[in-house]
C-alpha cells in the first residue's frame, strides 16, 4: 500500500512551498517522504523532486511552437493530455515500483479546468489507485482570503468544486498563517470550528446577508453534512503543524491500521450508510484540530 | 538595469488610454463578418421597437446613481468570454451605446475588440517573465499585480467617461484563480464596486456542462464567487448555437431532473453531487441566469435585462451594505487594502526592476494617447477619517494610497519573513 497526497489550489496559495517544508520535515522525523513536481508551467520551487513533469515536456516549449500556436492555458492543457498520456511509460518508472510505505507528494497545477471540466486530474487518481495508491487531496486556500463567515463559505466552495469530480477524501489547507498578522490569526481561528452554521450566524445584519441567508445556511448544512468545512492551518515556521498535517492526511487515507476509515460517500460505492462512518471521523478531526496550536 | 529619470517620472503613473479606439462598428465575432446593422443580434422579433424604449430606461437609470455600469466578464478558459465581450460590444454599438473597454489579460493575442484600456499597453508581459524570473503563470498575476498598483488611474479616468459612456467592459485574464483569488484582482473589483454599480458575469459553456459533475462544478464555483465579491451575479451559459441548452434550464429549475441526469451518468451515486445541487437550488432562485450564444447573438436581450436587475440588486442589497461597512470598519478595510497595496508595491520593487516592466510611451507603446495624471500636488491629505464626502475620498485615494504605502513599507520591512509573500511571484 503507498500513499499519495495530490495538492491542488490557486495559484500563488503557496502549494510548491508546503510541499517543499513537508519534504524538509519529513528528512527531520525520518518519514519517507518524496515529492513529485507535476505542473509543466512551474518555475521554481525548493524541493528535490523525485520527478518533474518539466523534464517530459514544458509549458514553454509548447507555447513557442509554431504549428500549435497556444497561448499559456492551452500549452498547459495540452502538457498535462501529454502527461495523462504517458503515465504508465514515464511516471511509473520515475516513482518505481511497489514498496510498501511509499508516500509521494504530487504538486499540481493550479488552473481549476483541470478538474472540473476535464477528467484528466480524475484519470490520474484512478491510475494511481490502480497502482495500489491510497489518494488524499489537500487543497490549499491563502488564508488572507479568510477573512470573514462568506470569504470562508467562498473558499469552502471552490475547494469543493474541485473536490467534487475528484472523488477523493480531502482537507482543505489554510495556508500563509505565518504571514498573518496576531489578532488575523486570531479571527482565523474561529472559521476551524466545525459548525458553519454558527459561523454564519455572527455575520452581521445587512441586506445581502438578509437576501442569501437561505442559501447561506442550505451551504452550511451541506459543508457540516460532510465534514467538509475542515481547515487546517499552516504555520510553516511550526512542526506541530506539519506533524498535524501529516496526521490527518494519514487518517484520512488509514494510514494508521485500526482507523475506522469509512471516509467519504463517493468513495465507496456500496455505503449507504457513510453518515455514520463520516462522523466518527469528524469527531476525531475535531479532536485533532483542538490539539492544533494556531496562537504564537 | 539603471532606472532613467525619464523613468522615475513615469513611475508616477502613467495609464495609457487609446481615447482612440471606438467600436467602430464592425465589431461579430471572427466566424460571422457582417457589418453591426446586419448582426443577428436580437432574438426576438420587432425587436427595433423594444430596444428604443429599453435605450431610453437605461438612460433614465444612469441618472440615479453614479454610472457608469461596470460589467466584469470572469469565466474559466475556453468559456468565449472573449468572444462574449465582443458579441456584447457590437449590441451595445447597434443599441447606441458603446462601451469603454479595459483589458485585464497581459497574455492575450488580440482581442476582437477596441481596448480603451489595455493592461498590454501598461505592462509588458514578456518582460515581466524576465525581470521577475517568472513562468508564464506567474507573469500572468504579477502583470495584474503591476497593472493594479495603478489602478486608481483608472477609476479616475472612468468617473471622467460618466458622462460619454454608459457602460465599461472589463475582459479579465483566462485564468479564473489568478483574478478572483488575488489580491491584485480584489483590489480592482473592491475598488470598481465602491464607486460604480459593478456586475459579475461568471461565463461558461453550455458544450462541457453537458456532464452534470461538471455542470454542478461551476455552479458551485459562480456561488463561491457570489460569496467572495457579494457583487450581483449572472451565470451566463454560453455557446446555445452549438446545443440545445434545454438541459441546463432543466436542471437549474428542477432538481430531480438534474439527480436523474446524475444517476444516469455515474457508475454509481455522487451523493455529493446531489446535496450540493439541492444547496444550491436557493442559488438559482436569488441568482440571474442567461443563455447567449457569441457566436450568433442570441440571447442579448435577456442578458441585458438581467443588468439592469442586477444594477437595481446593485443599489439595494449590494451599496447599503458597503455604506454599513463604510461607517463601521472603513479605516480598517481601507488601510488593509492600503497596506497590500503597499505590501505589493514594496514586493514588486524588492522582487525585481518594476519600472522596466512598465512600457515607455514614444518607445515602446502602441497607439494611443498617453494620459497623465497630476496626484502628486494634492493638498488634501487630512482624509483619512470616515465621514469625508464621496467626492473627497475619491479624489485623494491615490494619495492616500501613495502615503500610506510608504508609511507601511517600513513597519513591514521586518514582517516580511519568508520570502512568501506570495504577491508577485506565483508558485504553484
Amino acid at each position: 500500500m503507498r500513499f499519495a497526497q495530490i495538492v491542488m489550489g490557486p495559484a500563488g496559495t503557496g502549494k510548491s512551498t508546503y510541499c517543499s517544508y513537508l519534504e524538509k520535515h519529513a528528512q527531520v522525523t525520518n518519514r519517507a517522504i518524496r515529492v513529485v513536481n507535476l505542473d509543466p508551467a512551474a518555475e521554481k520551487f525548493e524541493y528535490e523532486p523525485l520527478a518533474d513533469v518539466r523534464n517530459l515536456i514544458q509549458v514553454e516549449d509548447v507555447m513557442e511552437d509554431e504549428e500549435l500556436k497556444l497561448g499559456p492555458n492551452g500549452a498547459l492543457l495540452y502538457c498535462m493530455n501529454y502527461l495523462m498520456d504517458n503515465l504508465e511509460s514515464w511516471l511509473l518508472p520515475e516513482i518505481g515500483e511497489e514498496y510498501d510505505g511509499d508516500y509521494i507528494i504530487f504538486d499540481c497545477p493550479g488552473q481549476i479546468e483541470l478538474y472540473t471540466h476535464m477528467d484528466l486530474m480524475k484519470r490520474f487518481v484512478k491510475q494511481l489507485e490502480q497502482w495500489s495508491f491510497r489518494v488524499c487531496g489537500i487543497f490549499a486556500i491563502d488564508a488572507h482570503f479568510l477573512t470573514d463567515g462568506t470569504k470562508f463559505i467562498a473558499g469552502s466552495l471552490v475547494a469543493l468544486s474541485t473536490m467534487v469530480n475528484l472523488e477523493i477524501p480531502h482537507m482543505n489547507l489554510l495556508t500563509k498563517m505565518d504571514l498573518l498578522s496576531k489578532s488575523d490569526r486570531k479571527n482565523i481561528e474561529r472559521f476551524l470550528e466545525p459548525d458553519a452554521h454558527d459561523l454564519l450566524q455572527e455575520e452581521a445584519e445587512t441586506p445581502w446577508n438578509a437576501k442569501f441567508l437561505k442559501l447561506s445556511e442550505a451551504l452550511g448544512k451541506v459543508l457540516d453534512d460532510y465534514s467538509l468545512v475542515k481547515f487546517v492551518p499552516l504555520d510553516i515556521r511550526k512542526s506541530s503543524n506539519m506533524e498535524n498535517i501529516l496526521l490527518i492526511a494519514d487518517m484520512v487515507m488509514g494510514v494508521s491500521e485500526d482507523a475506522d476509515v469509512k471516509v467519504k460517500d463517493f468513495e465507496e460505492p456500496e455505503n449507504e450508510e457513510e453518515s455514520e462512518g463520516g462522523r466518527d471521523l469528524d469527531r476525531e478531526f475535531t479532536n485533532y484540530l483542538e490539539g492544533l496550536n494556531v496562537r504564537d | 538595469m539603471d532606472v532613467k529619470p525619464e523613468q522615475e517620472k513615469m513611475d508616477i503613473g502613467e495609464i495609457v488610454e487609446n481615447v482612440d479606439a471606438k467600436p467602430t462598428g464592425t465589431e461579430s465575432p471572427e466566424n460571422v463578418k457582417v457589418k453591426v446593422e446586419d448582426t443577428p443580434g436580437s432574438n426576438t422579433s420587432g425587436a427595433s421597437a423594444a430596444t428604443a424604449s429599453s435605450s431610453e430606461e437605461w438612460m433614465e437609470d444612469d441618472g440615479d446613481h453614479n454610472g457608469p455600469i461596470v460589467i466584469i466578464m470572469v469565466g474559466m478558459a475556453a468559456s468565449g468570454k472573449t468572444s462574449l465581450t465582443q458579441r456584447i460590444t457590437s449590441e451595445l454599438m447597434r443599441r447606441g451605446t458603446p462601451p469603454y473597454i479595459i483589458n485585464l489579460d497581459p497574455a492575450c493575442l488580440d482581442p476582437p475588440y477596441p481596448v480603451n484600456i489595455d493592461i498590454r499597453d501598461v505592462v509588458k508581459y514578456k518582460k515581466v517573465m524576465e525581470v521577475y524570473n517568472l513562468g508564464p503563470n506567474g507573469a500572468i498575476v504579477t502583470s495584474l499585480n503591476l497593472f493594479s498598483t495603478k489602478f486608481d488611474e483608472v477609476i479616475n479616468i472612468i468617473k471622467q467617461k460618466r458622462k460619454t459612456h454608459q457602460y465599461v467592459l472589463i475582459d479579465t485574464p483566462g485564468q479564473i484563480e489568478v483574478f478572483m483569488w488575488s489580491a491584485s484582482g480584489s483590489i480592482i473589483t473592491e475598488s470598481l464596486a465602491a464607486l460604480f454599480p459593478t456586475v459579475m458575469i461568471y461565463v461558461t459553456d453550455l458544450i462541457s456542462n453537458v456532464n452534470p459533475i461538471t455542470f454542478i462544478s461551476n455552479m458551485t464555483y459562480a456561488c463561491s464567487m457570489l460569496y467572495k465579491s457579494k457583487l450581483p451575479l449572472i451565470v451566463t451559459l454560453n455557446k446555445c448555437d452549438a446545443i440545445d441548452p434545454t438541459f441546463a434550464k432543466e436542471w437549474i429549475t428542477d432538481f430531480d431532473a438534474f439527480d436523474s441526469a446524475l444517476q444516469s451518468r455515474e457508475e454509481y451515486t455522487s451523493n455529493l453531487a446531489s446535496s450540493l445541487a439541492l444547496g444550491l437550488e436557493e442559488f438559482y432562485n436569488k441568482i440571474e441566469h442567461v443563455v447567449v450564444s457569441a457566436y450568433d447573438g442570441f440571447g442579448m436581450d435577456d442578458f441585458f435585462n438581467a443588468v439592469q436587475k442586477s444594477v437595481k440588486e446593485y443599489e439595494t442589497v449590494f451599496r447599503p451594505m458597503y455604506e454599513k461597512l463604510i461607517q463601521e470598519k472603513k479605516e480598517k478595510s481601507l488601510k488593509k487594502q492600503k497596506q497590500q497595496l503597499g505590501k505589493l508595491k514594496k514586493d514588486l520593487r524588492a522582487d525585481g526592476d518594476a519600472d522596466s516592466c512598465f512600457v515607455v510611451p514614444g518607445r515602446d507603446a502602441g497607439t494611443g494617447m498617453t494620459l497623465r495624471l497630476d496626484n502628486e500636488d494634492d493638498s488634501s491629505t487630512d482624509d483619512e477619517d470616515a465621514n469625508v464626502k464621496e467626492e473627497n475620498e475619491e479624489e485623494s485615494f491615490s494619495q492616500v494610497l501613495n502615503k500610506e504605502a510608504n508609511r507601511r513599507s517600513e513597519k513591514y520591512s521586518d514582517d516580511q519573513g519568508q520570502g512568501s509573500s506570495g504577491a508577485p511571484s506565483s508558485k504553484t
